[in-house]
């Protein structure tokens, strides 16, 4: 069994979590955030092609060959070794740290939970191609800069905004899905902007790690947003319907993703319409609420031993 | 055209969380040797705090970072 490798900022309290779990297993885990202080690096191209040698920051260290899996999640950028004065200078060691120790991180042929890579792949506009590949109900979207195209597209619909990144333009703030008033639209947007129509329905969010599913129907929101009034919610554990199984496990399988979590809205038919997946999504207010054990199946994903050739 | 000095169209949707959503658990610390949040004072892993992860949903949802996705941090 190889040791897990977790890569994320401090903040990351749901980390803790996992990390807890995996101490408990008696595995040898080892958080890095590149972003709190220099890591350092001596690791050579073995014969086999594969990156060893050690990575570590000021705490602890891990040899890359021993580390069976990675869970990548928010590491910090690396912001230059602090001894280093010239802000121009130590911007460029930041960025060489951040290709070279990053970037054979990124080369280990483990279990990636998720690879940068494949998160970075699946954007908004592309997880929706996706899933409408994948079999799974897709709600009709426009996105457009042009009020004008927005208003007419928008005729005869309960239409809903919706941001491509949920962090506004101020630091405490989000952009929540909201419903629009067409005529109120301006002429130009000021920036790409995604319309949906609105599904009625009944919330719910579906935590993939490996090979278990955790669904639970949120409700008790007031708004079509449930994400800022998490402690108004109501969260019930459900069963994840067959073709919507077959579908996300086809559409983590596009990516290569081995964790997401999935917004649907199961509507009055009973038909669960994908709204998009969070490849680095939040769960723990999930498990807390529902006692679904989230976290023990992040630990077993995690902690068990892969031998793989390619990351 | 776009009016000079005006704000893009979905910046209207953006709201204000409040702090339990988005600021920080008063009174916790990262251990680098537990590799754990902590309770300053008595070193107790935030991860055996249900209670204190439900109060502070920067713990258990930090809303705006739920769509965080390929910005490493």
């Amino acid at each position: 069994m190889g040791a897990v490798l977790v890569m994320t900022d401090h903040d990351d309290h749901t980390s803790d979590l996992i990390v807890a779990a995996i101490a408990r297993r008696g595995v040898q885990v080892v958080r890095l955030d590149p972003g709190a202080g220099p890591l350092w690096a001596d690791v050579h191209l073995a014969p086999s092609g594969r990156w060893t040698g050690v990575v570590g920051d000021e705490h602890r260290a891990v040899r890359l060959e021993e580390v069976g899996s990675v869970l990548w999640r928010w590491p910090g950028r690396p912001a230059g070794h602090p001894a280093i004065a010239d802000p121009a200078a130590r911007a460029w060691a930041a960025r060489e740290d951040d290709l070279g120790i990053l970037g054979v991180i990124k080369t280990l042929p483990v279990r990636w939970v998720n690879h940068p890579d494949r998160v970075a792949a699946a954007g908004k506009p592309h997880q929706l191609t996706t899933a409408a590949a994948c079999g799974l109900v897709v709600p009709p979207t426009l996105i457009t800069t042009r009020g004008q195209a927005a208003r007419s597209w928008a005729a005869g619909r309960d239409v809903l905004y919706k941001a491509f990144h949920a962090q506004g333009a101020d630091e405490d703030a989000m952009v929540t899905a909201g419903r629009v008033d067409a005529a109120a639209l301006p002429g130009e947007l000021g920036a790409a902007s995604l319309f949906q129509e609105i599904v009625p329905g009944v919330p719910v969010r579906l935590t993939v790690i490996g090979p278990r599913m955790f669904a639970v129907e949120i409700t008790g929101s007031r708004h079509l947003d449930w994400r800022p009034e998490q402690d108004k919610l109501t969260f019930t554990p459900v069963d994840v319907p067959e073709q919507v199984e077959r579908g996300v496990r086809r559409f983590l399988g596009a990516y290569g993703l081995e964790y997401g979590a999935f917004d649907f809205i199961r509507d009055p038919d009973g038909r669960w319409v994908f709204l998009e997946i969070n490849p680095s999504g939040m769960y723990g207010f999930v498990e807390l609420q529902s006692g679904l054990p989230i976290t023990a199946a992040f630990a077993d994903h995690l902690c068990e031993s892969v031998d793989r050739t390619r990351p | 055209m776009f009016p000079t000095g005006a704000r893009p169209y979905g910046l209207r949707h953006q709201v204000t969380l409040p702090p339990a959503l988005s600021g920080p658990i008063p009174g916790i610390t990262y251990d680098p040797a537990l590799q754990q949040n902590v309770t300053v004072g008595n070193g107790l892993p935030l991860a055996d705090q249900p209670a204190l992860l439900r109060s502070y949903s920067v713990t258990w949802g930090t809303t705006n970072r739920d769509n965080k996705t390929d910005d490493g941090g």
